[in-house]
């Protein structure tokens, strides 16, 4: 039985690292929902104490704060709408995915889940049926890291020509007021595209199948991390590692802090039968029969507590530096930074925009070809000026610049915009009336 | 041969044999007027003169007509038929150019997607055929009657002149929109189509009726 289901070698190989970074991603009740995979059993440890440990255990998401933090500083600026675009275009891009996201939102999400995963992808779709092609206009359907379990591609000369990709994708089944999820494939190739579901057997069956007359498969990938084509490395996999650990230390340390915290009454030469049962409150009397019995407190010295507080500590300190050094250029390096290697991560956030930029342009590039329109014009990604961080004073100099005629009055405009003093895409933001 | 002479001064110059047949006149012997009458070949001789004349004047005209052909009348003919023929291969030239250019025009348009009633006219106005070494080439005219380039150097093809028609806001109201089909991908990850419903629910049957048409939901159970 044909299987479109099978993921690709790659997708097996890209598929184990993406796991420990989409359950951050998914903050304190994916790693609960994960069991002992990221909150492994200590040894010994009866299971209604671990379940009690594991539902206390909250996660500290520095991952998902940095991958926000990240992903703020790339889109702290809106995106730039080249003036050459044409108002066809521009129109698709305040709808990007017939679900009212404008460029900028859409393009966020495509920037995280490629920040999270290493890479993810976008499909510049037509709608299918031929009656209402006349009104039909070309979409963007973001498919995650995930979504996309096999490639195939042709060599032609250095560029490498995909000719087959199958998505796994979600349908509901309405029957009256009820619903079911049903697992889909699509499999796109160059002139075609077929739709596979699984039975109640798990047996694939063809449901509806069309043409591509765009005669290329209209798939962007954009990477934050790439190791191959369609193949990349999460770049933020040391962080993940980093506040996976810390969340399991936080475990145990919260599980200690709980046990420490109370203190345990003792008692020596205490017989039971003759000195009968202990009572303990206000307006009571502790006695023993035996001469040197006594009743004493059981408490930790809290040593162990220190030696974890301080473990934790130093985590979230490497983490933020991780985080801090992965988006600031130039940053001091620390022996945390080296450690962490972080030097290394310096640069990539700027290549992320750059390559962000070139898959934006991809996209619209593609929105274009399904509408025949030559002349697409570009999308920019704004980018921190080289300036001296004041606004004002930067922008002082350059209408000085402007008046000796040192610069033209584009490239002013260029220079303001970069400095989010112009905001001209902001008509790409959002759906008409959304 | 003896001359018959018409007046002999003596009858002994004339054979014994033919002296009967003349007689004494004045002054010696004369022919006899009838036999002399047949005997006189003076019109015959100027009769001879002219046939000789008319023939040398026959063999001159028939050595033109020679060198007309051998036979003036299907010389003539022919020639006829020639200058008939060429008439007629001129003809069925500008009838193949005329078929050539719409034909050529007809297939660039059809396969630009654009109505060939509306810019036939358009493009047979614009095209010409031109002789390259024995070959029939399409060109493009311009305004000014020359031969259009494009950009890149080589001549303006019908298959150009279609997408510069497409471009035009004018022409380009003669062109179907391009027929596009994708996978019609949902965005939000499911089935565009709507899924499957249950027959037996009348409600589902009659709220999704048009869907069901279309083939946009299918029905289950």
């Amino acid at each position: 039985m044909k299987d479109p289901s099978i993921t690709s070698l790659a997708y097996e190989r890209m598929a184990r690292r993406w796991a420990l970074p989409q359950a951050l991603m998914g903050g304190s009740l994916a790693l609960q929902a994960a069991g002992t995979r990221y909150l492994p059993r200590h040894p010994a440890e009866h299971g209604r104490t671990y379940a009690e440990r594991a539902r206390r255990s909250v996660l500290r998401n520095f991952f998902r704060r940095t991958v926000q933090k990240l992903v703020g500083r790339v889109f702290a600026n809106p995106l730039i709408i080249d003036a050459a675009t044409p108002p066809a275009l521009v129109a698709l891009l305040q709808n990007m995915d017939m679900m009212g996201r404008g460029l900028n939102v859409f393009a966020r999400d495509w920037f995280e889940d490629a920040l999270v995963n290493g890479l993810s992808h976008v499909l510049v779709d037509f709608p299918a049926q031929s009656e209402s092609t006349a009104g039909g206009r070309p979409y963007a359907v973001h498919i995650t890291a995930d979504q996309l379990i096999a490639a195939q591609w042709d060599l032609h000369g250095e560029d490498k020509i995909l000719t087959q990709i199958r998505i796994r994708e979600k349908a509901t089944d309405y029957q009256g007021f009820e619903e079911r999820e049903v697992a889909q494939i699509r499999v796109l190739e160059r002139d075609s595209w077929s739709l596979y579901r699984a039975d109640d057997r798990g047996d694939w069956h063809l449901v509806e199948s069309g043409e591509n007359s765009l005669g290329r498969i209209p798939l962007v990938t954009l990477y934050s991390n790439r190791s191959g084509f369609l193949e990349a490395v999460p770049p933020l996999e040391d962080l993940a590692f980093l506040n996976l650990e810390h969340y399991q230390i936080r475990s145990d340390q919260r599980n200690a802090l709980n046990v420490a915290s109370f203190p345990i009454l003792a008692a020596s030469g205490y017989d039971p039968e003759i000195d009968g049962a202990i009572e303990v409150g206000p307006n009571k009397v502790l006695t023993t029969t035996e001469n040197e019995g006594r009743y004493y407190y059981v408490e930790s010295s809290g040593a162990a507590l220190a030696a974890g507080a301080r473990e934790l500590e130093a985590l979230e300190t490497a983490m933020q530096l991780f985080g801090l050094q992965f988006e600031t250029p130039g940053g001091g390096e620390t022996a945390t930074g080296r450690a962490l290697d972080a030097a290394d991560a310096l640069s990539p956030l700027s290549a992320m925009t750059m390559n962000l930029e070139d898959s934006l342009n991809a996209v619209l590039a593609l929105l274009a070809g399904w509408l025949d329109i030559p002349d697409f014009g570009a999308i920019g990604v704004s980018r921190s000026a080289p300036g001296s961080g004041n606004k004002a004073a930067d922008m002082q100099f350059l209408m000085a610049a402007r008046q000796l005629g040192d610069v033209s009055k584009e490239e002013l405009l260029a220079e303001a915009r970069q400095r989010g003093l112009l905001g001209d895409s902001l008509s790409v933001n959002a759906a008409p009336g959304g | 041969m003896f001359d018959f002479p018409l007046d002999v001064e003596e009858l002994t110059d004339i054979p014994a044999q033919f002296q009967p047949l003349y007689a004494r006149a004045e002054t010696g012997f004369q022919l006899v007027p009838d036999l002399a009458a047949k005997l006189d070949v003076s019109g015959l001789r100027s009769a001879l003169e002219k046939e000789r004349s008319a023939a040398q004047a026959a063999t001159k005209e028939l050595a033109g007509w020679r060198q007309l052909g051998p036979d003036p009348a299907s010389a003539q003919a022919r020639q006829a038929a020639a200058a008939e023929a060429e008439a007629r291969i001129a003809e069925l030239e500008a009838r193949n150019q005329t078929n050539l250019i719409t034909h050529k025009a007809t297939e660039a348009v059809l396969k630009g997607n654009g109505s060939p009633e509306l810019l036939l006219p358009h493009m047979q106005a614009a095209l010409t055929v031109v002789d390259e070494a024995g070959q029939s080439q399409l060109r493009v005219l311009a305004s000014d009657g020359s031969l259009r380039e494009t950009a890149e150097g080589s001549w303006m093809t019908a298959e150009d002149l279609v997408e510069e028609f497409r471009g035009s806001p004018i022409y380009a109201r003669a062109f179907d929109p391009p027929l596009r089909r994708g996978s019609g991908m949902d965005p939000a990850g499911g089935n565009r189509s709507g899924g499957a419903i249950s027959g037996g629910s009348h409600w589902a049957l009659n709220t999704r009726i048009e869907d069901i048409a279309a083939g946009k939901v299918t029905l289950v159970g």
